[in-house]
């Protein structure tokens, strides 16, 4: 009987969890390392416990440390999440040696799916089909070419000793086969030290499809149906769905059949999920490997069947039988989860860092929102950076698409770039909502990688209307009254003397210049002598932005000058400055001459780009300075050679400090 | 605790009606009339002028002033319409730009020369106006910001300019006395300063020059090379980094003018000003009725009375009025009110005074001066009652009361003219010469002794009964009618007025409110006066 249980985890998958058990009526157990003292699964459990430092290594992934967190706590249970110890076998045995609940499978069964060669045998073995290839010692050509004929082209050579790509080609056809086969092996042999190669079937349009499995300590065992999952980017999936659009019923009942054959064979006895590769022009399923844990992207099999996964995975943990049949198991309509990262798709999903603004979801139906964090939580670079799954259900496939697109363009985002803008142009693309879905959807969509959409200009008067209306009501004119509400009254106004106010407002990609005069939420905006009227009502971190009478929502966070905003599915950050506050600045970088690059703010020398000695073009970008989380590219005021660098990457400096000096040439 | 209201003043307009429509339409010319003529005197010096300056790497003076003031807080600029319709219009607002704005939370006078105005030379009424700044700055404790581009005086007018109380010496000895009282004096040169003009920032407080353009010299190059026959050009004898790095002169040197005006901020924001606010205030609240109604109240017919209550119900928070003896000498309005969250005693007219009426507003002076209520005279006065029956009565004594408390309150006063400003009713309603803290004129007000009907008929008489001379012809009768209601009619409208600043401005009705928050805001900054005030019943 499972009272209390400790959730060996973190983020959105440990608040999931305890949700559920708080629904069960069982007390729940968090832990945490020195980075989540403050994080949502924290202040979500009943109890919690320091395992450690930041680093996994030294808390999430420390089985003493959990183990002793839960005799401190007297939980009888632990759920190991995701990743982190989930797939370690470690914790699993330390569970069933001290005679605590463990909410995953048999740790033999962990042990066998952990390994790669293990698993794919034990699958060939109970009749699962594994990915068609060549692994033997022969050789030689005849071997090779034998070999690839059984496979048929198009085949893959891989150098045995070989990995990340390196070494791989692919062959269409056999008379190129005796050609590349050399190629290869000298490859192989300068890039390994080793000649030995093997082939494997070339799948020319993989699908990721995976199948849910179920099972009790009493032999039984269900499917759950498939998930596909073949939206991915460097092998990290984006967007999955229930079921897998455009699949053969013949294609479902192999899956099926293959995913039950193999669990049945490792006697498999709680959540796991089987993963299949798939061409989508014919071809498989293969086994690729198996997850004996529960996966990130549960929650569109929870949809779509109706049940409460991790209920489930606990009460047959707690040795109850499953409470279904194959029969009682039935999907009803579609499911689709995207995942956002805290990263920046347009710069190759760079981490992004720091403090989340705001963070607010939609407000759906048919949406659901799992998370781990909320306004103020910080992103640390010790974890993942999964912020948030959105999952959106609709009745069919075209419903629950445009859910997600709307629920992604509704979702407030803000002071941290976030995937979420990419994530809806995906749903969005004619040909995901077609449901022609394969690994490479990403590659092809976006051959030249994802920009998104550039600085919009009202976006930027959105954020002068934002920072005028905060700047108004924080008026720098206490016990004066008309003073500090009249806004920028001028006596002369009606006859077209406005109070204008000159500012700077830099995003990251470029600095625009603009003036704004009026008061209480109705100004005037004037940027390259286009005077445009500018309404804005706030309503908590709502705010109505009118620019000429077009009328639009924002969600804004406002912060020590830097204006975060949100609208359809897209967040910026905005650094408005009165520009009487940075004046001298740059007339202090001219007067120490145009070859110094000095700090036009006060903030912290994110890159260096030049090293002393190097000659750089009117123009180059020679620091990245980030400040007020924006960066701001410095660049050379003349073309020349760098003779001194006064900074180093990652020191704070001052505004006006002299940066790096550069010398004009000839 | 809630506050306390005060009873609501009704209205009896009613918008829709045909002489209420006539009188608004014949107002808004008025008002098309102001801000033509505003848009003229922001214009500055016009075109030609301004693209030069601009070409010098100069900003415009008011652009200077919103740059240099905090974002979002008000300017309330005063007499723009300085020398308006004299020297041929060539000299719009004098050729300075005051006013009070707050630079770092800090209420300032600003003192701007416009260069693109004759060079921002000093005549008659720029002189006027600089000393007014100093004597509100004065009397408000408002720290002074020069931002100085000017030549000195302008030589043609030197007589006017130069050696009377009230002219260009008044402002240097107005400078030192206020640095000497406590009250800062700041310079910023953003041009050339020769001779008298150097000594505006010679005097300061403090000063930050702009590399390039601000010069300071006693005399300039070519002065100099008559004088001691020295070829020396402007930059070396007196440039922004001789001063700020040889002499000394200067304190801060500035790349450029925004670099300039940071500086000043810096240096205003180091003042160690706190200004406490000792008004019981409430929180502000708008009227109940829209004060562009005004426009349709006042009597497009000057002779035709209106009720100054309507235009007190459209300046006062939540149009309450708590109006003293009101059924006793009604033509004379008082009573107290809230306006922008200040208490205030305005007193207004309904018609001329008689003596009941002169002892009330001396009464009700008395009772705002025990109080510490500032205030307000809404001036539409055709002048005292004059007859038998009001000299009996003891007009001349009764009257002299109003005037006598009017001069004697120690509270702060303010004075608009809505409508007539006339002979003694001038003075018992706080006229120029009673000195009150600021002084605004609506367009459509008139100020003189008396109105030209009046004045023809009393002239006309003159001459009739005059003995020096023979008896008068018709045709002299006529001209001397025509000479003398033309004559009056000029001087006594508003821009007549506003251009020799006999006020601090001509403002619109619907501003009336806002401005007038602004300067009771300033006034509330000052401890009350303290001392026994007597209240005697009259």
């Amino acid at each position: 009987m499972i009272r209390k249980l400790l959730v060996a985890n973190r983020g959105e998958i440990a608040c999931r969890i305890m949700r559920t058990c708080r629904k069960m009526g069982i007390r729940t157990v968090a832990v945490y390392s020195d980075a989540d003292r403050d994080a949502l699964h924290v202040a979500t459990a009943d109890e919690a416990v320091r395992i450690g430092p930041a680093e996994a290594s030294g808390s999430y992934l420390n089985v003493d440390a959990i183990m002793d967190a839960a005799r401190q706590t007297g939980a009888n249970a632990i759920h190991p999440g995701y990743g982190f110890l989930s797939e370690r076998v470690a914790l699993a045995e330390r569970c069933v040696e001290l005679g605590i609940v463990w909410v995953g499978p048999n740790p033999d069964a962990i042990t066998r799916m952990g390994s790669k060669i293990e698993s794919k045998r034990i699958a060939e073995a109970a009749g699962v089909p594994c990915v068609p290839g060549y692994h033997g010692f022969a050789q030689d050509d005849a071997s090779l070419e034998k070999a690839a004929r059984e496979i048929g082209f198009p085949i893959l050579i891989k150098a045995s000793a070989g990995g990340g790509g390196r070494g791989m080609r692919a062959v269409q056809k056999a008379e190129d086969l005796a050609g590349a086969l050399a190629l290869a092996r000298a490859e192989a042999q300068a890039g390994f030290g080793d000649p030995s190669l093997l082939i494997e079937k070339l799948i020319q349009r993989p699908r990721h499809i995976e199948v849910q499995l179920a099972g009790d300590k009493h032999g039984n065992l269900v499917h759950l149906f498939e998930r596909e999952c073949s939206i991915q980017r460097n092998y990290q999936k984006l967007i999955e769905e229930a079921p897998a659009p455009n699949l053969s019923q013949t294609i479902r009942d192999a899956l099926f059949d293959a995913a039950t054959k193999l669990g049945r064979a490792i006697g498999y006895d709680s959540l796991g999920t089987v993963e299949f590769i798939l061409d989508a022009d014919g071809g498989g399923p293969w086994f690729l490997e198996m997850n004996t844990r529960l996966q990130v992207e549960h929650p569109v099999t929870e949809f779509v069947t109706g049940l409460d996964l991790v209920e489930l995975q606990i009460r047959v943990a707690d040795g109850e039988f499953l409470p279904i049949t194959q029969d009682a198991v039935t999907v009803t309509g579609t499911a689709i989860e995207a995942r956002i990262n805290a990263e920046d798709p347009a710069a190759g999903y760079r981490p992004a860092l720091g403090e989340i603004r705001l963070f607010k979801p939609p407000n759906q139906d048919g949406v659901r929102v799992d998370t781990g964090v909320r306004s103020g939580s910080v992103v640390t670079p010790y974890y993942d950076s999964l912020l948030a799954k959105i999952i959106a259900y609709g009745p069919d496939r075209g419903v629950a698409s445009a859910r997600l697109s709307a629920s992604l363009g509704e979702f407030a985002i803000l002071g941290i770039t976030s995937s979420q803008a990419f994530l809806r142009d995906i749903v969005d693309h004619p040909r995901f909502r077609a449901g022609e879905l394969t690994t490479r959807f990403i590659g092809e969509t976006f051959p030249d990688g994802w920009a998104g959409q550039p600085d919009d200009d009202d976006d930027s008067a959105a954020a002068a209307a934002v920072w005028a209306l905060t700047r108004e009501a924080n008026s720098a004119a206490p016990n004066l009254g008309p003073w500090a509400t009249l806004g920028g009254f001028r006596v002369s106004a009606a006859a077209g003397h406005a109070g204008w106010v000159a500012l700077a407002i830099g995003t990251p990609s470029r600095t625009i210049e603009a003036e704004i005069a009026g008061k209480k939420g109705r100004y005037a905006f004037r940027q390259d002598g286009i005077v445009r009227s500018l309404e804005i009502a706030i309503d908590g971190d709502r705010a109505t932005l009118s620019l000429d009478g077009l009328i639009r929502e924002y969600s804004f966070v406002e912060k020590a000058g830097t204006i975060s905003l949100g609208r359809d599915g897209r967040a910026g950050d905005f650094g408005v400055t009165p520009r009487i506050e940075t004046a001298g600045s740059k007339a202090a970088a001219d007067a120490a001459g145009a070859g110094r690059v000095a700090a036009p703010m006060p903030g912290l020398i994110s890159q260096l780009n030049v090293v002393a000695g190097q000659s750089v073009a009117l123009g180059d970008t020679v620091i990245v300075l980030e400040a007020m989380k924006l960066m701001y590219s410095l660049p050379a005021q003349i073309s020349g050679r760098v003779t001194e660098i006064f900074c180093a990457a990652g020191d704070t400096v001052p505004s006006g400090a002299p940066l790096v000096e550069i010398e004009a040439e000839g | 605790m809630p506050s306390p209201t005060l009873p609501v003043l009704p209205t009896r307009i009613v918008t829709q009606a045909a002489g209420f429509r006539a009188n608004r339409e014949q107002y808004q010319a008025l008002l098309d009339r102001l801000r033509d003529s505003l848009r003229y005197a922001v214009a500055g010096g016009g075109e030609a002028h301004v693209k030069r300056h601009h070409k010098r790497g100069k900003m415009l003076v008011r652009d200077r002033i919103d740059l240099l003031v905090d974002p979002f807080t008000p300017f309330l600029e005063l007499s723009p319409l300085a020398a308006w319709g004299m020297y041929d219009n060539e000299v719009p607002g004098a050729g300075v730009v005051t006013g009070i704005a707050i630079i770092q939370g800090v209420p300032c006078m600003i003192i701007a020369n416009d260069a693109t105005v004759k060079g921002g030379s000093f005549f008659h009424e720029t002189v006027k106006k600089h000393v007014r700044a100093q004597e509100i700055a004065r009397e408000n404790r408002l720290p002074c910001i020069y931002l100085v581009d000017c030549g000195g005086a302008y030589l043609p007018e030197q007589d006017r300019v130069f050696p009377d109380k009230g002219h260009f010496g008044s402002t240097f000895y107005n400078q030192c006395k206020l640095s000497a009282d406590g009250i800062p004096q700041i310079s910023a040169v953003f041009g050339g300063c020769t001779a008298g003009g150097a000594y505006i920032p010679a005097l300061s407080d403090e000063v930050v020059m702009v590399r390039g353009n601000a010069r300071i010299h006693l005399g300039g190059p070519s002065i100099v090379a008559a004088a001691i026959n020295e070829v020396v050009d402007g930059e070396t004898l007196g440039g922004a980094e001789m001063h700020s790095r040889v002499s000394g002169v200067s304190d801060y040197l500035a790349e450029d003018e925004p670099s300039a005006l940071k500086k000043l901020r810096d240096i205003i924001g180091g003042l160690n000003i706190e200004r406490p606010n000792h008004a019981a205030t409430r929180p502000a609240r708008p009227p109940l009725y829209d004060a562009e109604e005004i426009a349709g109240i006042i009597e497009a017919n000057p002779k035709n009375p209106y009720d100054v209550r309507e235009v007190i119900a459209r300046m006062v928070d939540g149009s309450e009025f708590q109006e003293f003896k009101p059924d006793w000498g009604s033509e004379m309005v008082c009573g107290t009110a809230y306006l922008h969250g200040y208490p205030v005693g305005i007193i207004g007219n309904n018609g001329p005074i008689f003596s009941e009426s002169a002892v009330k507003g001396a009464h009700f002076i008395e009772l705002c001066d025990q109080r510490n209520v500032p205030l307000l005279f809404l001036q539409n006065i055709t002048g005292f009652m004059v007859g038998t029956d009001a000299e009996r009565g003891g007009i001349a004594k009764h009257s002299a009361k109003l005037v006598y408390a009017v001069a004697a309150a120690r509270v702060p006063r303010f004075t608009v003219i809505i409508g007539g400003s006339y002979g003694a009713g001038n003075y018992g309603m706080c006229g120029r010469g009673f000195e009150p803290r600021f002084l605004f004129s609506w367009p459509n007000s008139r100020i003189a002794t008396m109105s030209p009907d009046i004045a023809t008929n009393v002239l006309l008489e003159l001459r009739r009964t005059s003995v020096k001379r023979d008896a008068a012809s018709d045709d002299e009768l006529v001209e001397l009618e025509r000479r003398t209601r033309a004559q009056f009619t000029e001087q006594s409208d508003p821009y007549y007025a506003t251009a020799r600043l006999w006020d601090d401005g001509i403002i619109e009705p619907a501003q009336t409110r806002d401005i007038l928050g602004l300067v009771l805001a300033l006034a509330a900054a000052e401890p009350p006066t303290t001392g026994r005030s007597h209240v005697y019943r009259m």
